[in-house]
Parts: structure tokens; C-alpha cells; sequence
């Protein structure tokens, strides 16, 4: 029966083209009525619990922001001020979309907030500069979650929160890794754009920078407010997203003067659309992670792997392997909840030093983030760039492979996130 | 609105497929528009908010919850446009290989499962949000009636059943593929 | 036959609240001879508070483990064990709220409204953690302080020329480290267990009000459950909350130590300063109260009771 509700049902209506949302509020109800002996007015309270939360606000904020900057000007002067400066570099542009994304992780914990705002700003130039449509989308879908690996990170402070770890000790963890990651997506596409022979644009020269410097003032300084905001201590990374909207929409209808107030309307419109068809499957989402968490098949996951008594890096290999396919399904922050009261005391037993298995943790749930075929980074990216997700699947799998090699040296090199912290003491 | 957010339907072919039309597109417009002013008084709670609390050392206590209680409000509110105009994420990989007449029939199946779900879901919603109604439940920090932002889900399922048969009617099971890029 | 069973939850981890359920469990197995198979679910993993407490209401979880505070949109008079300068320690709390006319009448609100009552306890007192040291009343002038948005807590904020900021507890840690607020109020045990002290090493110890923890079960399972059981599961919860309370004074002791050993500092008022702290905030449980007459009744009640607890 479990089987037939976690597997067969879910993936069966899948096929058949039901909406995401539908086929996990199927399973749901299938799982509580069947399985659990829930009274399904749980799935209503779940639903609004799992939408009742202050960080997902980052979700339609930045997705607005995202929407008005692309067409108020703010994208295309910054795209024409980086093109400028860097546009003589071989894949100058997709190493632009990784700092980018990068950088936005600095200021947000929401990776789907990352995949709408950069992505907004980087694709068309993506395309622009010779990419294909799927490379530029794959890339920023995998981009993204490297903001759930850069501090600040709301699913670290759920992982300090729930193994009782401190949150600005594993934040600080949480800074080699990103950079690692972000290192070998740029590496990737430099590599990327050699084997497709990518035209390398003109090399800069003074005189255009200064002119796109000149021209992008008001666009540079958009980062620059919500960074300065949110480490001056005058709001918080969620609230940021609500600053960048006004800023945006000031920016391009009183100073560009590229948008009117009634397109600003109407971007508004189209952002309510994208937001509501993400967060729908979030709500849903909430629900399928309620039942799983009751259903008691994670402990006996967990409890089955304890039992295997497997040797240190082996049981490194199965919880990544666990996590992975527990990612897969739920979000991170409801994974965490779930899986680290399962298995940190397994990690104890074997040694393993918390904070470095926060990371793993956090890692693996960020690839979760965008492994086909659940992951709310994919349906947002094929929400929000139209992309057929089955083309999405196939155009991930570089950054998936990466993301797994990264993982591994994560795993089995505990310094590179214990460093910093001997550093720091 | 823009013609993305806005499709072009083939022509009704009777009455009942052009009351349809028209109900779905009506319902739909107004939905986004509240979903719309939603998302900006979200805007403008936040900023008021931050401006409040750093420069004049006066938060609003109500701001948090009531961006919260907005965006469900957003959610369920656009999540009827979604449903009209056919835009809900799914994974088109296994119907895009089955021939016309099984492509059909497993249109059908979702329509009839999409429905079945959405009612079973509002009903239960409907106990719920009933009995917070009757227990007159209070919100902390505004103090209204937690009934109210909780209702949005039910409104929203109903709606989201009620616009996918309006869909059924409206554009049959031959509504043209529609691809974003 | 298969055994009834019955979920519990709670928002925190290794704590009081954690040890209570764990309490309960072990009596409740005891007394319902396995008839009765209690699951329990720490740190949220069901939801938040009010979505636990309303599943609690509606039957699709059984138990909620939880400051009475945040049950307060289910009833006002859940709020009034939190007002400041009505008892002097934890033990006079704990005597207080266990008096048996004290405890039925308190545990009895919410029976209207999906809920039954089953105990209560004394977590650990109310103090206030710090981005800069705070040593008199006059410091804490102009400090932005997260609390809930609750009349008792922000009217103490208010009283003491600081700023309320009410603020979720995911946004508390990075707001704290970045000076978007100066700090908040809470209980020991949970600051250290959340290591706070890295964003804000300094707690002073005002211990103006006693933050509790009260239980509630689900009364529409409740009242299905036969004789035998209901008995079981509210002696059950009863004895819990006895026997957690000397493992709570204990555990806060231990956090006690634990915070100054990671680096944080632990300060009083002066004993005079103390004084004028406490008569300063004493009239707030009055004031709140006296808008409902039931709560202006309960809180009578418990200051009455307090005072025969001496
Ligand atoms: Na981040
Ligand atoms: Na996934």
C-alpha cells in the first residue's frame, strides 16, 4: 500500500499529464485515508501551515522585482555594463549569471527567488550571446540553489534549529562550499562555451565602460541597496525582496522612464500568475510532507540504513543517497525537519563532525531542488521561462553530475567546510 | 492584459461553450486583479514596515501577519486564472507519445481527477474553516477572524473545479497544444 | 486489535516541552496497557503552533505541547499566566498553577472550542536576550525587542521605553546578527539550545514573568476514547507535568552554565532597580484582564492562589 501511494499512484498520474499540485494532493489524500487514518482536514491545514511562513514572501517579491526589472531597463543596462567590462572573456556571460546568482544568495534564502530575479536579468543576454535557450535556463535552475549553500540560508537555520547547531557557525561552513560551487559551474561553462566555440565578444575598451557605467548607476546600485539593507541591519533578507520591488518600479518609471505605472500593472498581473502557479505546488508540497513525516517512513528508512552497520564511508554514500532521493521530493526546509532528528544521532555515532554534516544535509537538499523529476527550481524555471520540463530534465544533467562530484569532495573533505571555522576561533 | 496572460480561444461553437467563454474569462480577470492588489499591498506593507521600524522606532505589529494572510490570498486568488487559462505545471512526457484518441482520454481522466481532487479537498476546507467560524478563532496579531484568510483556500478550490469544467465546456478536449517558447 | 494512536506535537527539540511528551508517552503506555500508541513529533515537524493547535481542535493530530500565549486567538484567558510580577520564583509558580482549584479551573478554557486540557508546567522565567550589555532600566531605552504580538508581552516592551517588534522566529537569528533588532525576549533554555549566543552573548536575568507550557488533546478523539483510556491519558498528562518539573529547573540550570561556558554573559538589575522594574510592569496582568470579565475572573483567581503560595 506504501508503495502504491509514495511510487506508482504519484508517478502514474504524472505521466498522464496531471497537474503537479493535483497529483501530490491525490496522494495525499490517498496516503491519510488508506494509510494513515488522518481525517483529511489535515490537508487543508497543511496547505495554509505550508503558505503560512514568512520567508516564502521572498518567493513573490523577487519575482515581481525580477519581472519589472527585465523590463524597466534595469536588466538590459546591467547586462550591457558586465558585457562591456568582461564581454572579451571566453563565457564571460554565463560566469556573470554564476556571480550573479552568487551574489544574490548573499541577500536571499530563497533559491526559486534566485531562479526568477537572475534569471530575468541574465537570460536574455544569455541568448543574446550565443547560448541556447535550455543551456541559459538549465543553467540558472541549477545556478540557484547555491543560494540555499551561501549563507544567509533558511534551510541552515532549520538544520541549526533541529540538530541544535549554532546558525552563524554553520553559516560560516557554508562559505567554501558555495564558493567551490560557483567555482566549478564557472569552470563548466568557460569549458562549455570552448566546445560550442561561443563567439567571444569585442574586448573591452574604456571609453564603453564608462558609458555603460554611466548609463547603469541607478541598476549597480539596486544590488548595492539590498546588500547594504540587509548586513546595515535596516531589514531583514525577506523583507529585502519588498525593498528591491519599490526600488525597481522607481527606477524604471521615474527615472528610466521606460515603463509607465499602468505596465507596471500589468507586470504585476503576470507576476500574480507565475507566483501562483509555483507556490500552488508548494502548498501542496506541504500537505505530501505532512503525510510523509507522519507516515513513519523515514525513521524506518533511516532505521534500515543503521542497521546495515556500514563502514564510515559507506554510510556517508547511503545518507547522501537517502537525502538525495528525500530531496527529490520535499523541500528543503521540510526534509530538514523530517530527516535531521533521523539521522543525527547516526551521524554522531559515526564521528561525524555536525556542522560538516549540516552541510551535506543542506548540499543535498539543494540538488533535490532541481533533480527531475520533482523540484520546485525546475517547475519554477519552466513556470517562469516557459521551458517543456522534459527538456529541462535533459538539460540539467551537466549541472547535476557537477553538483555530485561536488558533493562527494564535500563529503570526504571535511576541511573545506571546517576551515574557516578554525580560522575564525 | 498582455496577450500572454491574456490567450486567444477558437471560436465557441454553440451557446453553452460561449457562456462558458465568457463566464471563464470574466471570473479569471477578476481573480488576477485581486491577486494583483494582493501582491502590491504586500509591497507596500513590507516597505512601510522597514521604514517604520528603522527610522521612527515603530514597527506595525500586524505587518507580518497580514503579507502572510495576503499571499494565500494571492495564491488562491491568481490559482483561478491559472486553472483557466490551462497554465498549471505538469510533465507533459508520457502524453506527448500517445496517440490523439488515448491523449484524450487521458485529458478527460485528469479533468475528472483535477475536479474529484479539488472538491474532495474544498469539502474538508469547508469543515474547517466552518468550525473556525463557529469557535470565532482569532488571528494574534490583528485579531480578525482566522476564518477569513483561511477561507481563501476553500474559495480557491472551488474555483479551481469550477474553471476546469467551464474550461471542459468552453474548448472540449481538442483545445490546441500550446507551447511557452 | 490494533492500538488507538495518538499523535503529539511540540515546536522544540531536547527541551522541557520534548521531555514532557516523552514523560506522557512512558505513562500513558504504562496505564493503557499498549492500547493507546503514542507518536511523538518535536520541533515543528507537524506545523507551527497554531496549526497544531487547530489540528488539535479538529482531530487530525491529538495533542499540542505549547506556551499557553499562543493559544490565545482560541481563548484570551490562555494569555494571562504569562503577565509579569505575580509570582516571585518557579517554585511558587509551580505551586500556584498546580493548586487543584487553580489548575481544573485553567485547564477547563478551551473546552468549548475542540480543546481539553490535560497539564501544566513551569518551563523557566522570562528574560531578555541582548546585542549590548544591559545592566540598568534605563538601557533598555530605544532597544528594538522581538516578542509576540500579544497585549502582555508588548505592553512590558512598551512600559520600558523599548520598541516591540514582533518578528518570525526564522528571521530572529540573522535580524539579531545584523542589528535589524537589538534583541528579544525569551527563556534561557530555548537561547541555548538555539545558540544565540553568537548573534547576542548578553542575557539579563529580569525573570518578570514565568513562561509555561501548557498541554491540550484533542476533545473530539478525546471523547470518543472509552472510560478506561480518558482516564488514562488525563491522569497521564497530569503526572507528566509534576514529574517534568524539578527535570526542567534542572535542565535550565544546566543551559545556565552552558551559555556563560560558550562565552555569553548573564546580568542582573540592581536589587533596587529590580524592585521598581516589577512594580512598573506588575499592573499589566490587571490591565489586560480587566477587557473580558472571564479573564478579569481567572487572573483574580491566580493572583488570589499565588498569594496563599507563599
Ligand atoms: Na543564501
Ligand atoms: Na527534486
Amino acid at each position: 500500500m506504501g508503495a502504491l501511494v509514495f511510487g506508482v499512484l504519484p508517478l502514474g498520474l504524472l505521466g498522464l499529464g496531471a497537474p503537479i499540485f493535483v497529483v501530490l494532493l491525490i496522494a495525499t489524500c490517498a496516503g491519510m485515508l488508506f494509510i494513515g487514518d488522518i481525517p483529511l482536514r489535515a490537508v487543508h491545514t497543511a496547505i495554509f501551515g505550508s503558505l503560512d511562513v514568512f520567508s516564502l514572501l521572498a518567493i513573490p517579491l523577487f519575482i515581481l522585482a525580477g519581472d519589472i526589472m527585465a523590463r524597466g531597463g534595469i536588466a538590459r543596462r546591467l547586462i550591457e555594463l558586465i558585457l562591456a567590462m568582461i564581454g572579451g572573456v571566453r563565457g564571460s556571460m554565463p560566469m556573470a549569471t554564476v556571480a550573479s546568482a552568487a551574489a544574490f544568495g548573499a541577500m536571499s534564502g530563497s533559491s526559486v527567488a534566485c531562479v526568477a530575479a537572475i534569471g530575468k536579468l541574465t537570460i536574455p543576454a544569455l541568448e543574446k550571446g550565443g547560448y541556447t535557450r535550455i543551456f541559459s535556463v538549465s543553467l540558472i535552475t541549477a545556478t540557484g540553489v547555491i543560494d540555499v549553500i551561501i549563507p544567509p540560508s533558511i534551510p541552515m537555520i532549520i538544520y541549526a534549529i533541529a540538530a541544535q547547531q549554532s546558525a552563524s557557525e554553520l553559516f560560516l561552513a557554508g562559505i567554501v562550499p558555495g564558493l567551490v560551487v560557483a567555482a566549478a559551474l564557472a569552470g563548466y561553462v568557460y569549458l562549455h562555451a570552448r566546445w560550442h566555440n561561443i563567439a567571444i565578444g569585442a574586448r573591452p575598451r574604456w571609453s564603453q565602460i564608462r558609458v555603460a557605467a554611466r548609463g547603469a548607476i541607478w541598476a549597480v546600485l539596486a544590488p548595492a541597496i539590498v546588500l547594504g539593507g540587509i548586513y546595515g541591519g535596516v531589514f531583514t533578507p525577506t523583507e529585502a525582496a519588498g525593498v528591491a520591488c519599490v526600488y525597481a518600479i522607481v527606477v524604471s518609471v521615474f527615472l528610466y522612464r521606460e515603463m509607465t505605472l499602468a505596465q507596471v500593472w500589468q507586470v504585476t498581473l503576470e507576476s500574480c500568475v507565475l507566483v501562483a502557479q509555483i507556490m500552488i505546488i508548494v502548498a501542496a508540497a506541504g500537505a505530501y510532507s505532512w503525510l510523509i513525516t507522519t507516515s513513519g517512513f523515514p525513521a524506518r528508512l533511516v532505521e534500515g540504513i543503521a542497521s546495515l552497520q556500514l563502514e564510515t564511508w559507506m554510510l556517508l554514500l547511503a545518507i547522501n543517497l537517502i537525502l538525495l532521493c528525500v530531496g527529490s521530493v520535499l523541500e528543503p526546509p521540510a526534509a530538514i525537519l523530517v530527516m535531521a532528528p533521523l539521522l543525527t544521532p547516526i551521524a554522531h555515532q559515526a564521528g561525524l563532525n555536525p556542522l560538516h554534516f549540516g552541510i551535506i544535509v543542506t548540499v543535498n537538499l539543494a540538488v533535490g531542488m532541481f533533480m527531475p523529476p520533482f523540484g520546485l527550481n525546475l517547475f519554477a524555471a519552466h513556470a517562469i521561462f516557459g521551458t517543456p520540463l522534459p527538456r529541462l530534465y535533459r538539460g540539467v544533467v551537466p549541472f547535476f553530475v557537477i553538483y555530485l562530484m561536488i558533493l562527494m569532495l564535500l563529503t570526504y573533505v571535511p576541511a573545506l567546510t571546517l576551515a574557516p571555522m578554525a580560522l575564525y576561533r | 492584459m498582455s496577450a500572454q496572460a491574456e490567450r486567444v480561444v477558437p471560436p465557441s461553437r454553440d451557446t453553452l461553450s460561449a457562456v462558458a467563454t465568457c463566464a471563464g474569462h470574466a471570473i479569471a480577470a477578476v481573480a488576477v486583479r485581486i491577486a494583483g492588489v494582493a501582491l502590491l499591498a504586500i509591497v507596500a506593507i513590507n516597505c512601510a514596515n522597514v521604514v517604520g521600524r528603522y527610522f521612527f522606532a515603530a514597527p506595525i505589529g500586524w505587518a507580518e501577519e497580514a503579507m502572510l494572510y495576503l499571499m494565500v490570498l494571492l495564491v488562491f486568488s491568481a490559482m483561478a486564472t491559472v486553472t483557466w487559462q490551462g497554465r498549471h505545471i505538469s510533465i507533459e512526457l508520457v502524453a506527448d507519445l500517445m496517440p490523439a484518441a488515448a491523449r484524450k482520454a487521458a485529458r478527460l481522466l485528469v479533468i475528472v481527477l483535477t475536479v474529484a481532487t479539488c472538491l474532495l479537498v474544498a469539502s474538508s476546507s469547508y469543515e474547517v474553516v466552518s468550525m473556525l467560524h463557529a469557535f470565532d478563532q482569532r488571528s494574534d496579531a490583528l485579531e480578525m477572524p482566522i476564518w477569513i484568510p483561511q477561507g481563501c483556500i476553500l474559495v480557491g478550490l472551488v474555483l479551481a473545479g469550477a474553471l476546469t469544467v467551464l474550461r471542459l465546456l468552453a474548448y472540449r478536449l481538442d483545445e490546441p497544444e500550446r507551447r511557452l517558447d | 486489535q490494533a492500538p488507538i494512536t495518538m499523535k503529539i506535537g511540540t515546536a522544540t527539540l531536547n527541551d522541557a516541552q520534548h521531555e514532557w511528551m516523552k514523560i506522557f508517552a512512558r505513562l500513558v503506555d504504562a496505564q493503557a496497557k499498549g492500547r493507546i500508541k503514542v507518536e511523538i513529533y518535536p520541533s515543528s515537524q507537524l506545523g507551527s503552533i497554531p496549526r497544531m493547535v487547530e489540528g488539535t481542535q479538529f482531530g487530525s493530530i491529538q495533542a499540542v505541547v505549547a506556551p499557553p500565549e499562543f493559544l490565545s486567538g482560541v481563548d484570551t484567558r490562555f494569555e494571562i499566566i504569562g503577565a509579569p510580577g505575580v509570582f516571585r520564583d518557579v517554585a511558587q509558580a509551580t505551586a500556584t498553577i498546580q493548586d487543584p482549584a487553580f489548575n481544573r479551573e485553567f485547564l477547563s478554557i478551551g473546552a468549548n472550542k475542540g480543546l481539553k486540557g490535560i497539564g501544566i508546567f513551569v518551563n523557566a522565567p522570562a528574560i531578555f536576550n541582548t546585542r549590548s550589555r544591559v545592566e540598568h532600566l534605563k538601557d533598555f531605552a530605544g532597544q528594538k525587542l522581538r516578542v509576540f504580538a500579544s497585549p502582555i508581552q508588548t505592553e512590558q516592551i512598551r512600559k520600558l521605553g523599548a520598541t516591540a517588534v514582533p518578528m518570525s522566529l526564522g528571521e530572529v537569528l540573522p535580524a539579531l546578527q545584523q542589528g535589524t533588532i537589538d534583541g528579544l525576549m525569551s527563556v534561557l533554555p530555548v537561547l541555548t539550545a538555539m545558540r544565540f549566543y553568537d548573534a547576542a552573548k548578553y542575557i539579563i536575568e529580569t525573570d518578570q514573568a514565568m513562561v509555561t507550557v501548557v498541554s491540550v488533546v484533542s476533545k473530539i478523539w478525546f471523547d470518543k476514547l472509552p472510560g478506561d483510556l480518558q482516564t488514562a491519558v488525563a491522569e497521564a498528562g497530569a503526572v507528566a507535568s509534576v514529574e517534568v518539573a524539578p527535570w526542567a529547573v534542572n535542565f535550565a540550570r544546566q543551559q545556565r552554565e552552558a551559555w556563560t561556558a560558550a562565552g555569553g554573559v548573564l546580568t542582573k538589575l540592581p536589587s533596587a532597580e529590580e524592585a521598581e522594574f516589577m512594580t512598573m510592569l506588575r499592573p499589566i496582568g490587571a490591565e489586560v484582564s480587566a477587557r473580558n470579565p472571564q479573564a478579569k475572573a481567572l487572573f483574580d483567581l491566580l493572583v488570589k492562589t499565588a498569594a496563599t503560595k507563599a
